[in-house]
């Protein structure tokens, strides 16, 4: 162990609790930390989505720096959950705040619209499909979702910015269309939803039925 | 099934299929994975009891386990890169599974048996610690915040980290409850630490860079940026 570096383990979360941006202290299954730790899981898939896009390489070089901005982003949504907007100070909330002109959710609609403009139109359900990069955007989509549903009930009560709500929405319409461009990049094919079959398996006559 | 054969399937890992208790219950011919008695949402602990899938035991046996099966794919790709982590995760995974069975068993509601057999000794924490001091002595200092990156063995290691902060927070409930022991928390807690710590130094062994986090470009700027991409 170096001498007078801090250890990674604090041991201050033992009894389950944990401490917001503002020092508070609390329970580690409250809503605020159950919303942190899924923005973080978002963070972590879309590290990996874009680690695959870095392989696929050829023709999503563009995507790759978008993943990587939006998760620097992710980190200032978790300062902005981690900062409640009805308890904080003011100097606090300023230094939190989050896309308050709109700027990232429009730069999402952007690349949204370029990708889009080269895809085919979507004419049935599509399955999470389409090469490793393709799989593991659609995972980090779903992670979002995920991600926008703790955070939602927090938007609604004003304890997180409106806008961080809206950024997620967008978000997991960004990685929909990236799952579907580096599937189509990768030369590979999405598998569509086919209504599967279910034919009635004949039972051995039972007595009692 | 027989309270008996509960016993043993907790004891034996549930994820060893097929489950060498099967082919002693059923009859070879149909597959020994389905009971069909989970069908009405229900499932059992290693007290018996039956119990709504949706009660928080089964939410936080779920977590351990979506965290075991994380930990189960770094594991693949650390072997594959041998930085020597492998017999570590695996020793992980192990003490998964026995988290796994003590909260499965509600201290509140088992017997003196099963309460000693399925007791999480705290040597596991002292041992992940000294781990951690380990692997820390190798690393970096931090000066940023970083981004889960720095190849596959890496960000496999922090989605696992992420997955474990999750499994921590929904077994808070059940070790206030007194149902699991503080053990377990404690083990939780400190496995994201060793997680954190095992992820950057997987990115060092590979020789790959890990991103770090810069405040974003005003949304005008970075748009003009995507333009000239």
């Amino acid at each position: 162990m170096l001498a007078g570096r801090p250890k990674i383990y604090t041991k201050t979360g033992d009894k389950g609790t944990s401490s917001l941006f503002t020092g508070e202290r609390r329970p580690k299954d409250d809503v605020v930390f159950d919303a942190l730790g899924t923005n973080d899981e978002l963070s972590s898939s879309i590290g990996l989505a874009r680690e695959y896009c870095l392989d696929q390489g050829e023709g999503i070089q563009g995507m790759v720096s978008q993943l990587e901005q939006i998760q620097c982003l992710l980190q200032d949504i978790g300062s902005n959950i981690a900062t409640p907007r009805d308890l904080a100070t003011a100097p606090r909330l300023a230094r939190t705040e989050f896309d308050s002109n709109g700027q990232h959710v429009q730069d999402l609609e952007l690349w949204i619209d370029t990708m889009d403009q080269e895809l085919p139109p979507l004419t049935s359900f599509i399955l999470p499909s389409g090469g490793k990069a393709a799989a593991a955007l659609h995972v980090a989509r779903s992670v979002s979702r995920r991600t926008e549903r703790r955070v939602v009930p927090l938007a609604q009560e004003q304890r997180v910015d409106k806008s961080v709500a809206i950024y997620l929405n967008r978000l997991s319409d960004y990685l929909f269309t990236c799952g579907r461009y580096a599937a189509m990049k990768a030369g590979r094919q999405e598998v569509l939803y086919k209504k599967p079959r279910a034919p009635r398996i004949k039972k051995m006559p039972a007595s009692e039925e | 099934m027989t309270l008996l054969t509960q016993h043993i399937l907790v004891l034996v890992p549930l994820n060893c299929y097929p489950h060498p208790l099967f082919s002693l219950l059923n009859s070879p011919k149909k597959s020994q994975l389905y009971t069909r008695t989970g069908d009405k949402g229900e499932s059992s602990l290693y007290n018996g009891e039956r119990r709504l899938k949706t009660n928080r035991i089964f939410e936080a046996l779920g977590a351990v386990d979506e965290l075991n099966s994380s930990i189960g794919i770094a594991h693949h790709y650390c072997k594959k890169s041998a930085n020597g982590l492998d017999e570590q995760l695996i020793e992980i995974q192990c003490n998964l599974q026995d988290i796994g069975s003590n909260i499965a068993t509600p201290r509140n509601d088992s017997s003196e048996t099963q309460i000693r057999n399925t007791a999480f000794d705290e040597g596991h924490i002292d041992k992940l610690e000294s781990w951690i001091d380990h692997l820390d002595s190798q690393l970096p200092p931090l000066r940023n915040f970083i981004l889960p990156s720095g190849g596959e063995s890496s960000i496999f290691l922090h989605q696992s980290r992420s997955i474990c902060r999750r499994a921590e927070r929904t077994a808070i409930p059940v070790v206030e409850a007194n149902d699991a022991d503080e053990t377990v928390l404690k083990y939780l807690n400190r496995l994201s630490d060793y997680l954190f710590a095992a992820a950057r130094f997987a990115a060092k062994h590979d020789g790959l860079e890990e991103n770090v986090y810069k405040k974003a470009k005003s949304g005008r700027e970075a748009t003009i940026q995507h333009r000239a991409l």
